[in-house]
């Protein structure tokens, strides 16, 4: 199965396709997470991501990436799936470390509480506007806000020289983007 | 008023604890001192922050979707799980640290000063790699080689075995060729990693060999800039103990 026909059977809630997808990316992407992701306690001290935050990163990423193209938000992969798990793994990884940011993997993922009117009204406009976006705007800000990358992510993913590339590139998609939800009632 | 693009930009990397001091203090000054910046960001944090949250739908699926990982990891072929369970990083690093502890214990009982050369050597110890598997033939060969300790086998494969996309493996391929006296080789290897951006969390382990590797071909003031390096990091540097025991054979060979 090639990426293209992963992704299309994903879209529509294939569960073979997504068992293939998490069996054949399970072992390299968490092997990657236990060799790559570290943090630095206050004393200076490196701990390693362990095995079971390796897995839980896997699993949070799969679901990113699922959710995204499930919602229309990534219709065409510029890079292998691995990649794209990969990168999300990492930039969860770092959005987790972060200095303000010390809480546990499940609190962060599993927002249970029930959004408020307002909230709903705003998250509703924000996806009708993506969806008034050309592809390749829908896609960058997808990866910058939904999946949270980092801009030299997004360029080595999508091809681009650099994050600075991307960054001018999303600044262009953000303007428009701005105008498109302001006109949203 | 209308947010620029630059203070759009900037707003996200403060809300990220990203923007550099300086600038955050003007940026906190504006949103203090100007109401019509202060409601235009607060607005576009509105957006940001709460628009791209998950609907209602989207949690369901994901725990839908949770369920449906933990259940393929459960049924994960036994190999593949045992393979990356096999043995925890804490019990691999412990015993790294008994076989130092060791080996130290050993140095330090040597009191006989004509054995100062072969006391470089016996700091030489085995660095046990991390729990991980290979990706392809080469690798895990070359792993498996370093793992039973045949040195010349491991360099062998493991200096062909190394790809762009996966390093790391030139750290084994070092304190392999340290371990038979390929010190050029080794010196090679191990700089690499020492210096390289995407291993950083190795530095330490590639800084103490590189100290080593340098040290048996006497090119002492690499060593000593090293040593230096390591002595700066102090206590918190993964080798800074034996590092102190170098610096005392070093004194005695010169």
């Amino acid at each position: 199965m090639n990426d293209q026909e992963l992704l299309n059977k994903l879209k529509n809630g294939d569960e073979k396709a997504l068992e293939w997808m998490y069996v054949s990316n399970r072992s390299k992407s968490t092997q990657y997470a236990i060799k790559k992701f570290y943090r630095k306690s206050t004393e200076g001290k490196i701990a390693y991501c362990t095995l079971d935050e390796a897995i839980e990163l896997y699993h949070e990423s799969i679901i990113t990436i699922v959710e995204n193209i499930r919602e229309g938000r990534l219709v065409n992969l510029s890079a292998k799936v691995s990649t794209y798990l990969v990168a999300t793994m990492k930039n969860k990884w770092r959005n987790m470390t972060r200095k303000r940011r010390h809480i546990p993997l499940d609190t962060l993922y599993d927002v249970s509480h029930e959004p408020a009117d307002e909230d709903r009204h705003i998250q509703t406009k924000v996806r009708k506007a993506l969806q008034k976006m050309d592809e390749k705007c829908r896609q960058m800000l997808t990866l910058r806000y939904f999946m949270e990358w980092e801009y030299e992510d997004i360029a080595l993913t999508i091809g681009r020289k650099n994050g600075s590339v991307v960054r001018n590139q999303i600044s262009r998609c953000r303007k428009r983007f701005k105008e498109i939800i302001d006109t949203l009632t | 008023m209308q947010l620029s693009d630059q203070d759009m930009m900037q707003l996200e990397a403060y809300w990220n604890d990203t923007l550099p001091v300086a600038e955050r203090e003007m940026l906190e000054r504006k949103l203090t001192n100007n109401p019509a910046f202060k409601e235009a960001a607060e607005a576009w944090q509105y957006i940001v922050q709460d628009g791209f949250t998950p609907t209602q739908k989207e949690l369901d699926a994901r725990q839908t979707l949770r369920q449906q990982l933990q259940s393929f990891e459960s049924n994960l072929p036994a190999a593949l799980e045992s393979s990356s369970r096999s043995i925890s990083r804490p019990l691999i690093l412990g015993m790294g640290a008994v076989a130092a502890v060791v080996a130290l214990l050993f140095l330090f009982n040597s009191l006989r000063p004509d054995l100062e050369e072969s006391r470089i050597d016996e700091l030489i110890v085995y660095l046990p790699p991390n729990n991980q598997t290979y990706s392809n033939t080469w690798d895990s060969a070359g792993m498996e080689a370093y793992k039973k300790k045949d040195y010349p086998l491991a360099v062998e494969i493991l200096s062909q075995a190394v790809t762009l996309e996966d390093s790391l493996y030139l750290l084994y391929a070092g304190i392999a060729a340290l371990q038979i006296d390929q010190t050029k080789k080794a010196i090679t290897f191990l700089n690499y990693i020492a210096s390289s951006e995407d291993w950083e969390a190795y530095h330490d382990h590639a800084q103490w060999y590189l100290a080593l590797a340098y040290a048996k071909s006497r090119e002492w003031d690499k060593t000593d800039s090293l040593l230096h390096e390591i002595t700066l990091v102090g206590k918190k540097h993964e080798h800074f103990s034996e590092m102190q025991v170098l610096s005392e054979v070093m004194e005695e060979l010169r």
